[in-house]
C-alpha cells in the first residue's frame, strides 16, 4: 500500500515519517519529500505511522485502502517527545526510566533578572533556587532534591550545547563582616539565546556523567539557525524598571537617646518621645525634634535597566547558521552602581557531506560591574547603617559625608574607631569594580560511519577571565590603620571538554537496541594573581605601583578527569525499555590508591497501557518507571586535603615564614558516593489534556568528605576524612493540563509540587555535630547525626514544662543551659520542607498571558538584623510599652524611690516563674527586653514559607495587517513583572529569599538588601 | 567488514588514549605549596613563636605565672590571681603550644617538624640546633602540666602521655645528641638569619644546650640525685654564657603593624590593666635596688613608685574602681618599649644556675663570685650602669650579700628578681626551692582553697579527643588538678 503523510492543521507533508507495518519484521520505511511512502502489507496488518512531535497513529489494513492520505496531530503533550539526556543523547521521553524535567523557552525571554537561574524557581519539581539578597547579579543556590553533601559542592552540573561549563561562583563571600558577591558564572548568559533547559533530576539520569552526576544536571542548549529561504532577523529592546518593596518596618516615634534622655551621639533610638520642641541635633543645628520619615527608603533609588537583543539566522537543507547579540545595561537600586553587560554568539552547523555533519559555536561575553554592595556586617553595607542608625538621624544630613581634613562626617561623631559609616561615604569612596570577559567555544563533527554506526568527536573550552578591584579610601572610620588600602586581582578560570562517542544500533521486529560507547576527558585550571596594596603615594592614584606596601599571591590549580562510559537502550515492542549506563572515571584529584571509581545505572520503563488490549480507555497513557544507580562527588577535594603542603609566608624581621598546613591532610580520601532509588508514574488522561507525572525517589550519600576535629596533640586542627552519610527521600508531583483548548483559546496550567526530607544518618563515630557555618551572634547552620544538615541551631528560650518563661534576678527571660553549660539548641531548618509552583499560560487569538507563583513551605531563616535593629531601638516592635515605662519611671522618681524598691507600673508586660517556680507577673523596661532578646537566638527565627507571585507577562502578537508593508514577519509587545510579591510571608521588614551566603550556610540574614521587583515592556520584532 | 573492524579499532585507539592517567601526579601536585622545603622557614617559626608571641605571653605569663610569681597583677580581681584555675586559659595554652589554631603557630609542632626535615635534607647542624630548641620548649610543657604526649605527638593521630621522668630523660639525651651534631665535619650550612636568635651560630647553641642541661640537671636534683650529678658533671667545665652578648632573647619587631611580631608585653600593655606587683616593687625599694625604675614606672597619681597587691579580697569594692588603679605602677620602659626584647634564658640566670650547683656541693666553683655575677648581669641588662657603685653598694648590703646559711633562698631570690615577666621559670623554681616566700594571699577561692598552684590542668579538647590517654596519665599521675605535683616537684 501507498500513501502520503500530512500534517493535521497546516495540511502541510511530513517527510521523514516512519511507517511500520507490525505484522512484517523489518518493514520501517520512510517518508520523502513530499510526504509519500510505499509499504508491502497484507489485509488485517496492522500499520503504524509516528512522527517526532506527532501523535503516533496505528490502523489495520482494509482492503478498500490501497492509497490514501493519512493526517498526523501535533502532540501537544509531546508524548513521543524526544529530550536531550546525559552527553548530549536524545531520546524519546517516553522510554526514560527516570525524572527528566523541561523549561518553557518562554519563561526565560523577559529577561527581567540578570541571572537567568531565577527564572527557574517554580518551573520544575524538585528544583529549588535560593537567591541572595546582595543586589543584582548576586549569586542562587541551586539545589535538586536536597543536599547531598556536607562540605562538599551540592550545585548541580551545568552543560551547555554539551559542553561541561564553569558554574560555581569561584569563591565565598557572604560572612557576618562583609564581602561581596560577584555572581556565578550563569548571570553572564544571555537567555535570548537559550533554545531549551532540561533537568536531570536523579542520579537515574545523570549516572553518565559518573563523578559529576551527584547534585542532577542542567542541559542546555542554545539556538541554533534553521532551514528555510530567506534570513530570519530578531530584534527585540527591553525596559525594565527595578523598585525596592520589602523595607524593615522602622518606628517613628522615637529619637535618638537611652533610657528615655536624648544625647546628641548616642547610638540607641531609645530617646525622648518625640514632641516638636528645638534641640541641638549632631550637627549642632538646633531643629525641631520632630520624627523623619523613609530615611532607608529615600537612599535607594528606583533602577532602570534597559536590554537590546539581535539575532540573524538563516541556512538551507545543507548549512545553518545563527548570530546573535546583546546589550545589558542595569542600574542598581543603590547608588553609583550598575552593571553591563554584551554577549556575543555565533553558531555554524553545516553538512560537509551525506555522511559527515559538523557543528561549531562561539560565545563570548562581556560584564562589567561597578560598586557591587558590600554585604553583611560590612560597615560600607548601607542596609546596615539604616537598622543601626538612630532613628532621628535625617538622611540629607549625611550627603555631606566628608570634612577639609578627609575625614569622615558620621551620626556618632567619630572619624575614628567605629563601625559606624556614613553610607553616603561607602558608596562614593569605598568603591569597587569587576570586569569579566568570558568565551565559550565548542566544536563537533557528527560521522555516520555506517547507517547502524555513527561517531561524535566534541571538542570546547569556557574560559573565564575576571579582574577585580576594590578601594577603602583613608581615613575610613572603621579602620584601624587610618591608611588607604587597594586591592586589584586577576584570575582566569578554564575547562576544556573533549568527548568522542561511538553509538551502533540494531533493529528486530520487536526489539530495539542500541549501545553507544565513548570516552571523555575534561581539564580545569585556575590561575590567579591577586595584590593587595596599604598607604597611597601619590593621592588618588588607584593602581598597585603606587602603594608603600604591596603583597601579592599566586594560585593555580589544575584538575583532569578522564572517563570510560557506555550505555545501553534496549525496548520492546514500545512497550519495555531498559537502559543500563556504566562509566568508569579517573580523577586526579583523588588519591592514587584511590584514583578510578566507577559509576552505573539501570532504568526501566514500562507503558503500561500498551501493554495489554483491555487497558481502560480514559487513561490515554501509562507507564511505570524504576530506576537505581550510583554516582559520585570528588568536587570539595583540594591538593591540601591530599598532601602536607609548605607554604612560604611572611615572617619576622624580614625572615620568611614556611607554614605547616592546618588541617591534617589524608592520602588515602575517597570520592562522596550517592545510591539512588527512584520509582514513577506517568499518566495522560482526556485525550492527553491531563498529564500526570509522580517521582518518589530515596538518594543515599556515603563517604562524605569533611574534617572532622582532631587532639591539637597531632599538630592539627582538623583531619581530612571520609565518614558519614545524608539520605535525602521525597516526592514530587507534576500536573499539566490543558484546561481549555479551542483553535481561539488556550489555557495550559501546570503545577509542580515537590517535598523533600534531609537527614544525617551518620556523620563519624565520635563526631555527632558537624558545624558548617554561623555568624557571631551564636547561631549556626549545623549538620547532626539522626537530625538533618541543615538545622539552624542556637539559643532559646529557658522555660519550664507549662511553657512559662523562667525568669533571672531581673525579671528578665533568659537561655537554656544544658548540665555541661551549653546553649546550643535545634531552632528550625534551612531547606523548606515542601515547595510548590503553579504556572499558567493562556493564550487568545494574538494575546498571550502568563503567569507563574512560587511556594516555599517549612524552612526558618534568622534574622540579625531584626535582633540588632531591635537592640538598638530603630523598629516598629520596640514601640510597646515604652509610653507606659516612662509614665511608671516618672512617677516612681517624682515619689523618690529606688529601681528595686518600685514596682513599674507600665512597661512591657512579662509573666513568667522565677528559678523558685514562683508565678511572676512584672512590666519590664522595653530597651532592656530587647537588648536581652537580641541574645537570644531562637526570638529572631522566622518562618521562612512564602507564597510569591513570580512572573506575569502579557504578550500580544500585532496582527499582520498593522506591517505588511514592513517587510516585517511578526512583532509583538510584551508587558511583564518579575517578583512581584508575596501573597503570604511570615518575615518582618525582609524577604525570606535573604540569606547572606550561597553556600552551606544559608539560613542566616544579615542586612540584606531590599527585595526588588521589576516590571518592564518589550518589544519584539521579526524580519 | 574489514572496513567496520578498522572504524572499531580505531575507536579503541581513540578511547584509550582518553583513559590515561600518567600526567595525574603532575596535575594534582599542589603548585603554591611545596611538597619539600628547607626547615629555615620553619625554624624562624619555631623560634619566634616558642619565645613566646602576644596571645601565649598574655594567657600564661601575664593572667598566670606572672600572677603567681607576683611579677604583675591585672586590675579588678581575676580568678588566677587568687590561685582559682582558668579552665579556658589552660586549655587554650596546650591548643595552641601543640596545634595550629588561627593565628597561633604551634611552636611545638614546628620544631618537631624542622628535626623531620632537617634529617631529610641531612644537615647535622640543622638537626643539632633544632633538637636543642626542641628540648628547651618541651622542659617548659612537661613542667607545665606534668605528663604530656611527647614521643608520639605529631606521629599518632592519639598520641600516648609520656611519664615526665621519661621526658627528662629524653630531654637530656636530645640535648647531647644535638651538641655532638653540632661537632659535625664536613661544610654544612647553619640557620644564618634564620635563626632569629643567635644566627646560626655553633658556639652560642653549644653555649645555650649547656645552660639548659644545667637548669635540667637542677630540676630533678631532688628526685633523680644521681642522674642530676651525671648530667652536671658532663657540662661542669662549661662553656656557658659568658656574657650578655650570649643572652638567648627575641627582638620584637617595632615596625610590624601585626601584633604576632610585636613586643608582646608592649601589645598588653595597651590594655591598661596590668600594674606592677606589690611584692616585686617592695622588694626592689627596700633594698634600693638600681633596678626599679626600670622596671616601673611612677604612678600616675603621685609619681611616687608603688605596686598593687597580688590576690586581693574581691568583696574588697575599690578593687573595681577604675580610678583606684592610679595610684599604681605600670609597667617600666625595659619591658614595654616599642624595640623591646623578651629573654628566654639570660646571662643572669646562667650565673645563678652555676651558683646553685656549686652551692650544693655539685661543682667547686666559687659560690659568691657566681653570684655576685648574676647580679651584675641583671642590672647591666636593663640598663643599669655602675655609675657610682650603684651595683656594688647593692651587692654589699647584709641581706643580699652572699651567706651559706640561707645561700640557696638568695640565690633563688636574686633569680626571681632577673626573671622579671618570666613567670613561668620563676614559677617552675618556686615549685622546686619554695622561694621566693610569699605571704599568703587575703582570699581564698573555693577550688584550691589558697594553695600554690603546682600545674596547669589538661586541655579540654584533649580531653574530648583524646580521652583514652588522658585519663591513663591521669590515674598514674593524680587527679587532673592545679595541686597535684608533677614529678620533680617533691618539695
Amino acid at each position: 500500500m501507498s500513501g502520503i503523510i500530512l500534517d493535521f492543521s497546516t495540511k502541510s507533508p511530513l517527510p521523514g515519517a516512519t511507517i511500520r507495518n507490525l505484522d512484517l519484521s523489518d518493514s520501517g520505511v520512510t517518508t520523502n519529500f513530499n510526504g509519500a511512502f510505499s509499504i508491502e502489507a497484507g489485509e488485517g496488518d496492522q500499520i503504524e505511522v509516528s512522527y517526532i512531535g506527532y501523535k503516533s497513529y496505528s490502523f489495520f489494513v482494509d482492503d478498500t485502502f490501497k492509497r490514501f492520505e493519512i493526517f498526523l496531530e501535533e502532540d501537544a503533550f509531546e508524548m513521543d517527545n524526544v529530550v536531550v539526556t546525559a552527553l548530549g543523547i536524545a531520546r524519546e521521553e517516553k522510554s526514560l526510566g527516570y525524572s527528566v524535567q523541561s523549561v518553557d523557552q518562554q519563561v526565560l525571554s523577559n529577561n527581567t533578572s540578570v541571572n537567568f537561574i531565577n527564572k527557574l524557581s517554580g518551573q520544575v519539581a524538585g528544583l529549588n533556587i535560593s537567591s541572595t539578597s546582595n543586589g543584582p547579579s548576586s549569586s542562587n543556590r541551586i539545589l535538586i532534591r536536597g543536599s547531598s553533601s556536607l562540605t562538599g559542592s551540592d550545585q548541580p552540573l551545568f552543560v551547555i550545547d554539551g559542553l561541561i561549563v564553569n558554574s560555581e561562583p569561584g569563591e565565598n563571600f557572604g560572612s557576618q563582616d562583609g564581602g561581596i558577591d560577584y555572581g556565578d558564572p550563569l548571570s553572564t548568559i544571555n537567555p535570548d539565546d537559550i533554545d531549551t533547559v532540561t533537568v536531570l533530576k536523579g542520579p537515574g539520569a545523570t549516572a553518565l556523567y559518573g563523578s559529576l552526576g551527584t547534585n542532577g544536571v542542567i542541559v542546555i542548549t542554545t539556538k541554533k539557525g534553521s532551514e528555510g529561504e530567506n534570513l530570519k532577523v530578531n530584534v527585540s529592546s527591553s525596559m525594565i524598571l527595578n523598585q525596592a518593596y520589602i523595607f524593615p518596618h522602622f518606628q517613628n516615634d522615637y529619637g535618638r537617646g537611652s533610657k528615655n534622655t536624648f544625647t546628641k551621639y548616642n547610638s540607641q533610638s531609645y530617646g525622648p518621645a518625640y514632641d516638636g520642641s528645638m534641640f541641638i541635633n549632631w550637627l549642632e543645628n538646633e531643629i525641631p525634634y520632630s520624627p523623619v520619615f523613609n530615611q532607608m527608603e529615600s537612599f535607594f533609588r528606583d533602577a532602570k535597566t534597559t536590554s537590546h537583543n539581535f539575532q540573524i539566522s538563516g541556512g538551507n537543507t545543507k548549512s545553518q547558521f545563527l548570530l546573535s547579540s546583546s546589550i545589558y545595561d542595569a542600574e542598581s537600586i543603590m547608588p553609583n552602581s550598575n552593571i553591563k553587560r554584551q554577549t556575543l554568539n555565533l553558531n555554524y552547523s553545516t553538512d560537509i557531506n551525506e555522511k559527515l555533519k559538523f557543528n561549531s559555536k562561539i560565545s563570548y561575553f562581556n560584564q562589567n560591574a561597578f560598586n557591587r554592595p558590600n554585604l553583611g556586617g560590612s560597615p560600607d553595607n548601607p542596609v546596615r547603617n539604616f537598622y543601626l542608625m538612630p532613628r532621628s538621624v535625617k538622611l540629607s544630613d549625611l550627603t555631606d559625608y566628608i570634612d577639609e581634613s578627609g575625614r569622615v562626617i558620621t551620626w556618632d561623631g567619630k572619624t575614628e574607631g567605629s563601625f559606624n559609616q556614613n553610607p553616603y561615604w561607602g558608596i562614593n569612596l569605598n568603591t569597587n569594580q569587576d570586569v569579566r570577559d568570558r568565551a565559550i567555544a565548542s566544536l563537533d563533527f557528527n560521522y555516520d560511519i555506517f547507517p547502524w554506526l555513527n561517531a561524535i568527536f566534541r571538542a570546547g573550552w569556557d574560559i573565564i577571565s575576571d579582574t577585580r578591584e576594590k578601594r577603602i579610601a583613608e581615613y575610613t572610620v572603621y579602620k584601624t590603620s587610618p591608611v588607604a588600602t587597594f586591592s586589584h586581582s586577576k584570575s582566569n578560570r578554564s575547562i576544556s571538554n573533549l568527548d568522542f562517542i561511538l553509538s551502533a544500533q540494531k533493529s528486530w521486529d520487536n526489539f530495539d537496541i542500541d549501545l553507544s560507547t565513548g570516552a571523555s576527558r575534561i581539564d580545569n585550571s585556575i590561575r590567579s594573581l591577586s595584590s593587595s596594596g596599604d598607604d597611597l603615594v601619590n593621592p588618588d592614584l588607584w593602581v598597585i605601583n603606587n602603594f608603600k606596601e604591596i603583597i601579592s599571591t599566586q594560585g593555580i590549580s589544575d584538575r583532569r578527569l578522564n572517563s570510560l562510559f557506555s550505555t545501553l537502550n534496549g525496548s520492546w515492542k514500545n512497550k519495555l525499555y531498559l537502559n543500563l549506563t556504566y562509566r568508569n572515571d579517573w580523577s586526579s584529584v583523588l588519591p592514587k590508591v584511590n584514583r578510578s571509581f566507577s559509576y552505573w545505572s539501570s532504568n526501566l520503563s514500562w507503558i503500561i497501557s500498551n501493554s495489554w488490549k483491555n487497558f481502560p480507555k480514559a487513561i490515554d497513557f501509562a507507564k511505570l518507571r524504576l530506576s537505581v544507580a550510583k554516582v559520585g562527588n570528588a568536587n570539595s577535594l583540594t591538593t591540601s586535603a591530599l598532601f602536607f603542603n609548605y607554604t612560604p609566608s611572611t615572617g619576622h624581621l624580614g625572615q620568611p615564614f614556611t607554614r605547616l598546613p592546618r588541617i591534617g591532610p589524608n592520602s588515602y580520601i575517597k570520592p562522596e558516593s550517592t545510591l539512588a532509588y527512584e520509582l514513577g508514574f506517568d499518566f495522560r488522561l482526556f485525550q492527553g489534556r491531563l498529564n500526570i507525572d509522580t517521582s518518589l525517589y530515596q538518594n543515599d550519600s556515603y563517604n562524605q568528605i569533611f574534617t572532622a576535629p582532631v587532639a591539637s596533640t597531632t599538630g592539627f586542627q582538623k583531619q581530612w576524612i571520609n565518614s558519614g552519610s545524608i539520605r535525602n527521600r521525597g516526592v514530587e508531583i507534576i500536573l499539566k493540563s490543558d484546561l481549555i483548548n479551542t483553535s481561539n483559546f488556550r489555557w495550559n496550567m501546570i503545577v509542580n509540587g515537590s517535598a523533600n526530607d534531609n537527614e544525617v544518618l551518620e556523620l563519624s563515630e565520635d563526631l555527632p555535630i558537624l558545624i558548617l557555618g554561623g555568624s557571631r551572634s551564636g547561631i549556626s547552620v549545623q549538620a547532626r547525626t539522626n537530625y538533618r544538615s541543615d538545622l539552624l541551631v542556637g539559643s532559646k528560650f529557658l522555660k519550664n514544662e507549662s511553657g512559662q518563661y523562667i525568669l533571672d534576678e531581673f525579671n528578665l527571660p533568659q537561655i537554656e543551659r544544658d548540665e555541661n553549660g551549653n546553649s546550643d539548641f535545634i531552632l528550625g531548618h534551612v531547606q523548606p520542607d515542601y515547595m510548590i509552583g503553579f504556572i499558567n499560560s493562556l493564550d487568545y487569538k494574538n494575546l498571550s498571558i502568563y503567569f507563574s507563583i512560587d511556594s516555599q513551605f517549612g524552612g526558618s531563616i534568622f534574622s540579625s538584623s531584626y535582633a540588632a535593629g531591635s537592640a538598638v531601638g530603630t523598629l516598629q516592635n520596640t514601640i510597646e510599652g515604652r509610653k507606659n515605662w516612662v509614665d511608671s519611671e516618672n512617677a516612681r522618681e517624682e515619689l523618690g524611690y529606688t529601681q528595686q524598691e518600685w514596682i513599674a507600673t507600665g512597661g512591657i508586660p512579662m509573666s513568667g516563674v522565677d528559678e523558685d517556680g514562683k508565678q511572676v507577673s512584672v512590666f519590664l523596661e522595653p530597651e532592656r527586653y530587647w537588648s536581652r532578646l537580641s541574645g537570644v537566638n531562637q526570638a529572631n527565627v522566622f518562618d521562612s514559607s512564602f507564597i510569591r507571585v513570580k512572573e506575569i507577562s502579557i504578550s500580544y502578537n500585532l496582527p499582520k495587517r498593522y506591517f505588511e508593508n514592513l517587510f516585517l514577519e511578526s512583532a509583538s509587545i510584551s508587558v511583564f513583572g518579575s517578583n512581584l510579591g508575596y501573597i503570604m510571608r511570615k518575615t518582618e521588614g525582609f524577604s525570606p529569599q535573604s540569606s547572606l551566603s550561597s553556600g552551606k550556610a544559608q539560613g542566616i540574614e544579615s542586612y540584606a538588601f531590599p527585595t526588588t521587583r521589576s516590571i518592564g515592556a518589550k518589544i519584539m520584532i521579526n524580519i | 567488514m574489514y572496513s567496520s573492524v578498522k572504524y572499531i579499532l580505531l575507536s579503541a585507539l581513540i578511547i584509550t588514549c582518553f583513559s590515561c592517567t600518567k600526567d595525574f601526579d603532575d596535575i594534582n601536585s599542589p603548585k603554591t605549596g611545596a611538597i619539600t622545603t628547607e626547615p629555615d622557614g620553619l625554624f624562624t617559626v619555631a623560634v619566634q613563636r616558642g619565645s613566646m608571641t602576644w596571645y601565649m605571653y598574655d594567657r600564661l605569663q601575664r593572667y598566670t605565672a606572672n600572677q603567681y610569681m607576683q611579677y604583675n597583677t591585672l586590675t579588678g580581681s581575676g580568678s588566677l590571681d587568687h590561685y582559682e584555675p582558668s579552665y579556658g586559659i589552660f586549655s587554650d595554652i596546650w591548643d595552641r603550644s601543640y596545634g595550629d589554631q588561627s593565628w597561633e603557630l604551634a611552636p611545638l609542632f614546628y620544631i618537631s617538624h624542622t628535626i623531620d626535615v632537617c634529617i631529610e635534607r641531612q644537615n647535622p647542624i640543622k638537626e643539632g640546633i633544632a633538637r636543642i630548641w626542641k628540648s628547651y620548649l618541651f622542659q617548659r610543657m612537661t613542667d607545665l602540666y606534668g605528663d604530656i604526649p611527647y614521643s608520639e605527638a605529631f606521629v599518632k593521630p592519639l598520641p600516648k602521655f609520656d611519664t615526665q621522668e621519661s621526658i627528662y630523660i629524653d630531654l637530656i639525651e636530645q640535648i647531647n645528641i644535638g651538641k655532638n651534631l653540632l661537632l659535625s665535619d664536613g661544610n654544612y650550612e647553619s640557620y644564618g638569619s634564620a635563626d632569629l636568635i643567635y644566627n646560626g651560630s655553633i658556639e652560642k647553641w653549644e653555649k645555650f644546650a649547656n645552660v639548659l642541661l644545667l637548669r635540667i640537671a637542677l630540676r630533678i636534683n631532688n628526685v633523680a640525685p644521681t642522674l642530676s650529678k651525671e648530667v652536671i658533671d658532663s657540662v661542669k667545665n662549661g662553656p656557658f654564657f659568658n656574657s650578655n652578648d650570649d643572652n638567648n632573647k627575641m627582638q620584637w619587631d617595632e615596625t610590624s603593624s601585626n601584633i604576632y611580631f610585636r613586643n608582646p608585653i608592649l601589645v598588653t600593655e595597651v590594655f591598661n590593666n596590668t600594674r606592677v606587683s606589690e611584692r616585686m616593687i617592695n622588694f626592689l625599694k627596700d633594698h634600693s635596688d638600681p633596678r626599679l625604675i626600670h622596671y616601673a614606672k611612677p604612678a600616675e597619681l603621685d609619681g611616687e613608685y608603688r605596686g598593687l597587691k597580688n590576690g586581693m579580697d574581691p568583696n574588697n569594692q575599690t578593687v573595681y574602681d577604675l580610678d583606684y588603679y592610679d595610684r599604681y605602677s605600670r609597667l617600666g620602659e625595659v619591658f614595654v618599649k616599642d624595640d623591646g626584647v623578651t629573654y628566654n634564658i639570660h646571662f643572669a640566670e646562667s650565673c645563678f644556675l652555676r651558683a646553685e650547683a656549686a652551692h650544693r656541693g655539685l661543682t667547686g666553683e666559687n659560690v659568691e663570685e657566681l653570684y655576685n655575677l648574676g647580679i651584675r648581669a641583671a642590672m647591666e641588662m636593663y640598663g643599669v650602669s655602675d655609675d657610682s657603685n650603684q651595683i656594688e653598694d647593692y651587692i654589699n648590703q647584709t641581706e643580699i650579700k652572699y651567706n651559706s646559711t640561707n645561700g640557696l633562698e638568695q640565690i633563688i631570690t636574686q633569680k626571681w628578681v632577673a626573671l622579671c615577666m618570666n613567670g613561668v621559670e620563676a614559677w617552675f623554681e618556686k615549685r622546686r626551692t619554695g622561694f621566693p616566700i610569699f605571704e599568703q594571699l587575703e582570699y581564698s577561692g573555693p577550688i584550691n582553697n589558697g594553695q600554690f598552684p603546682r600545674r596547669l590542668t589538661y586541655s579540654a579538647s584533649e580531653r574530648r579527643l583524646n580521652p583514652q590517654n588522658l585519663q591513663e596519665a591521669i590515674n598514674r599521675m593524680g587527679e587532673d588538678e592545679q595541686t597535684t605535683r608533677v614529678w620533680w616537684d617533691n618539695n
